[in-house]
Order: structure tokens, then C-alpha cells, then sequence
């Protein structure tokens, strides 16, 4: 067998990995499920993931340790290995779901090395439905990336089913590799650094979804650290915002020329704000970085998660804290490019661990859009906790199906937050949205007092 | 210039080239996100040699919104 052409990490996937080293494995599992409601063809879905992970370039890459913690990577064209279609018809719900948990929280073998960085499993249920169950490791796709897989799943299942051509299957990501690197000697490089310097040219505020004087704000003891082994243990809460609320909130977003995206972070910056008792907040926020039609479709992990640091004071209206977040979002998205090395810097230079989350505790993402276009069957799709998470919570909002809902995942440490005042929060923020909507004159102080 | 942004919007949107009128506006109808229009704003920079201040974004909302900056501009 002739010796495989290696070539290097991205720059994103080297950073990701060193981000993690020490943490749980499991952690980078990207576990989904995909409930069908109504039947499917079974034999014809089993061939479709498979035709899937063969034909996207990015799901036959495979990493390889030539160092201890260094890695390559390379194509590889072996069969996929551990699919299979599972009997639980006579399984209940709860049953079948913690077996998708289990399988959630097993590491890839191997410690990842030289093998499929991916599993899947079709799972029949009872009344004839079924589930499909993929777990992608993030080295190799984002969240991004793992729905391109599942959306070029279904576009393969339907080519099947009608017997028509099966679709292109999208470019590999080798253009993307070289670009990550190239960007660190650019001058766009540069002058991100500088603004990403001037942004934080003051130590940034702690804030923590929980209000003071919990034990996080304790300075030496919890604030400023990284999170204990016992804080990584996470618990799910999937909250559903309707159609009807969302279509309100696009309107009134697209009328002000800006994404429904700023209305969430407002609100959430709101919280902070009211929790902590500074004006000055920052959250984390992932930018898919998924511009071109090129990076759509070459999959991998290409998300950034950035920090998103906004000053609105209290005394603003509601419409004037709009514009702020708008402005701040769009200035820290020009800059998206830098911030995985910047970031450990910033740390450094305030005298922080270099993986510490000091002043954030929420990732929040917003991902509205889930192209099922072609598919002729409903469905339902969410992720699979692995029971791990990185930081203290993650606030993903997406579609689960069609339908037009989103639905806001809370995925959060259950050793650090309380589920019910995030479920108080999820209120909060909803009631503080419309509110604001209905009169945008208010200031954020009234209708913080007003909705909290 | 309607044509060379239109050049530079097909790098970024799925849509056939005919489809993208002077009146299509970037996130009601090509649902572009904030992160997209922040790559091709910064490309459109470099191709036509001009910077874009943030702030104006907020007033474009069409390709000719975008067509009257650019050529007011440049």
C-alpha cells in the first residue's frame, strides 16, 4: 500500500486542537439526530449515508499523529466502517434515547488517529419511523459542516428514491487550508491585531448568567479560571420560540436593515448587564466564517469563536441599543480572522491562564437557517448532548425542522448554572424582545425592570 | 459598476446572475447574513479601492443603494 498524501492542519483545526488538549475527548464529538415522521425507505436512507461520507471530500479526511500532539492529515478512500441499521422497535423513547447518548459520549477509537472521524447509524423504531444518528468529530466539521452532511444526505436520498443523478458533491477543502495560513502574513492580519488591541485596550468585566454574588464573581477563587473537571459535565434544555414570535422578530429586524441576530444579543447582553452590574459585557459568539459559495460547500471546521464585548448604557432606548449592537457586531465580524491566537494573548496580557474563560461565560450562536429544500419527508433534528461542554453555556439558536420555529439550545454546566433561572432568562428574553419591538422608545433600564 | 458588484455578489450568494435586480435587497431577499455582507463589504473595499464605515451600511439596503454609495465614492 503506497504511503498517503499528508498535508497540513488548517490553521483552524490546529487551533482547535491545542484549545482542547486536556479536556475530554468526547468534548469534539458532534453528535445529531434526525427524527423521520413518517416513513422512509430504509435500505435506500442506508445507502445514502454512505454515498454521503464517500462522495464529501471533507468526510474522507482522516488525521495522523506523526508527534506526540502534531498531526496531519490525508484522504482516505477505505469503506466506512461501524454503520449499521439498529433494531429498536421494541425499544421505548427513553430507551432509544439513552442509547444515542451512549453512543454521544464514546471518543472516536484510536485517539483519532488514522481513523473515520465520523459514526452513523439508522435506527428503527417503532411504527415503521426511523432515526438517523451522525456523530462527526470536530476536527473535521463545525456545526455548519455537520448540517451540510445531513443536507447532502437527504439530497442523496431523494436522488435515490426518484432515481435520478446524485448531486456534485462540493469542492475539498485544500483551497481553504492554504488560505488559513496565508492570512497570518497578510496585512489584513496586522491591522485586525491592532483593532482587536484597541478593543480590549482595558481589561474587559466579568459577567456570569447567574446574578451576584454567586461564587463565580469571587476574585483568586473562581473568577478568572478555567472551568474544574466537575464544571464540563453539561445538561440539555432545547426551548421552542414559535413561528408566529420569529416571523414578528424578522420583520421589525429586516425593516431596521439588520439580522434578528441583534435582538437575542441585545437581550442577552441585557441580562449580563443586570446580573453583573456593568455596562461593559462580553459573550462569545461563532462566526461560521462560511462567506463564499466555496466555503459553503468545502464543509470542515471554519467557524471562529469571537468575543463580542458592547458597551450600552442603560439609560439608551431600546432602538439606539439596537444600532450599538449592530455596529459592534458588524466592526468585530470585519475582523473575524485573528482572534483563536489574539485571544491567548489578551489573556496573557492581563495576567489571566491562557484558557481561561475570565469574562465570558456564554457562547451564543445564531444559525437560522437549515436548508431541508428537496426533501420530501418531515423531520425533526437536534443534536445529541455528549454530556460535555467547554464553557459554562452555549446558547445555539437554529430550526430543528420546517416548520419555522427556532429553537434555542441551552447546553450548560448544571456545576456552575441553575436550569430554572435560564429557563427565567429564556422568559426575560422573549418579554424584553416583543416589548421592545411593540415600543422602541424605551430605555434598556425600564425594560429590564419591566421584563426581568 | 452595477455589473462588477453583481461579479462580486455571485462569489457570496447562490442565486442565478438574471435574479439579481438593482431593487434585490441583501438580507430580505438573498437572506445574507451579517458575516457575509462583512466579507463582501471588505472586498469590495479592495476592489474599488475605498473604505465603507460601518455605520453606512445601515442605509443600504438594495444592490442600487449600494451602486449610488460606490459612485459617490469612487
Amino acid at each position: 500500500m503506497s504511503e498517503p498524501n499528508y498535508f497540513r492542519l488548517s490553521s483552524d483545526q490546529e487551533a482547535l486542537y491545542a484549545y482542547v488538549l486536556g479536556v475530554p475527548r468526547a468534548i469534539l464529538n458532534m453528535p445529531a439526530r434526525v427524527d423521520f415522521e413518517e416513513p422512509i425507505d430504509e435500505a435506500k436512507a442506508f445507502e445514502a449515508i454512505k454515498l454521503t461520507v464517500k462522495r464529501l471530500p471533507f468526510c474522507t479526511l482522516r488525521l495522523h499523529e506523526y508527534e506526540e500532539n502534531k498531526f496531519m492529515q490525508y484522504y482516505s478512500d477505505e469503506e466506512p466502517e461501524g454503520f449499521e441499521i439498529v433494531d429498536m422497535t421494541d425499544k421505548s423513547d427513553d430507551e432509544i434515547d439513552e442509547y444515542l447518548a451512549d453512543l454521544a459520549r464514546e471518543p472516536l477509537p484510536n485517539n483519532y488517529n488514522d481513523v473515520q472521524l465520523y459514526d452513523a447509524k439508522l435506527i428503527r423504531r417503532s411504527g415503521g419511523l426511523h432515526i438517523l444518528y451522525f456523530n462527526g468529530y470536530h476536527m473535521l466539521m463545525d456545526s455548519v459542516g455537520l448540517i451540510s452532511v445531513i443536507t447532502y444526505f437527504f439530497k442523496v436520498y431523494e436522488a435515490l428514491v426518484n432515481g435520478t443523478e446524485l448531486p456534485a458533491p462540493g469542492p475539498g477543502p485544500e483551497k481553504h487550508i492554504e488560505k488559513s495560513w496565508q492570512y497570518f502574513d497578510s496585512k489584513r492580519c496586522r491591522e485586525d491585531i491592532d483593532w482587536w488591541k484597541s478593543l480590549f485596550d482595558t481589561p474587559p468585566h466579568f459577567s456570569s448568567m447567574n446574578p451576584r454574588p454567586s461564587p463565580e464573581y469571587v476574585e483568586g477563587e473562581n473568577y478568572g479560571w478555567p472551568l474544574r473537571p466537575d464544571q464540563f459535565l453539561c445538561t440539555s434544555m432545547p426551548l421552542r420560540i414559535p413561528a408566529e414570535t420569529v416571523n414578528q422578530i424578522n420583520e421589525a429586524a429586516l425593516a431596521n436593515n439588520m439580522s434578528p441576530m441583534i435582538y437575542f444579543a441585545l437581550a442577552l447582553r441585557t441580562w449580563l448587564y443586570r446580573m453583573s452590574g456593568s455596562e461593559d459585557i462580553c459573550f462569545d459568539t461563532t462566526a461560521s466564517r462560511r462567506s463564499t459559495l466555496y466555503d459553503r460547500d468545502c464543509g470542515m471546521t471554519l467557524a471562529h469563536q469571537i468575543v463580542w464585548r458592547s458597551n450600552v448604557p442603560g439609560g439608551d432606548t431600546f432602538r439606539e441599543g439596537l444600532r450599538k449592537m449592530n455596529i459592534s457586531q458588524k466592526e468585530m465580524y470585519r475582523h473575524h480572522g485573528v482572534v483563536w491566537d489574539y485571544w491567548h494573548n489578551t489573556n496573557k496580557r492581563f495576567g489571566y491562564p491562557e484558557d481561561s474563560i475570565f469574562s465570558r461565560c456564554v457562547v451564543f450562536t445564531y444559525q437560522p437557517y437549515f436548508n431541508a429544500e428537496g426533501l420530501n419527508v418531515k423531520f425533526h433534528a437536534n443534536h445529541v448532548n455528549t454530556g460535555y461542554a467547554f464553557q459554562p453555556l452555549y446558547l445555539n439558536m437554529m430550526p430543528h425542522d420546517a416548520s419555522g420555529d427556532l429553537w434555542a439550545d441551552y447546553l450548560y454546566s448544571h456545576n456552575y448554572l441553575d436550569g430554572e433561572n435560564l429557563r427565567h432568562f429564556h422568559e426575560f428574553m422573549m418579554k424584553f424582545i416583543l416589548t421592545g419591538i411593540a415600543d422602541p422608545e424605551k430605555t434598556i433600564d425600564a425594560l429590564a425592570d419591566e421584563c426581568m | 459598476m452595477f455589473e462588477k458588484i453583481v461579479d462580486i455578489m455571485l462569489e457570496y450568494n447562490d442565486v442565478p446572475r438574471e435574479s439579481i435586480t438593482p431593487e434585490t435587497r441583501f438580507l430580505a431577499d438573498l437572506h445574507m447574513n451579517s458575516l457575509n455582507i462583512m466579507d463582501m463589504v471588505g472586498q469590495m473595499e479592495e476592489e474599488f479601492d475605498v473604505v465603507i464605515p460601518t455605520e453606512d451600511l445601515n442605509d443600504i439596503f438594495t444592490v442600487q443603494d449600494l451602486v449610488n454609495y460606490l459612485n459617490n465614492l469612487v
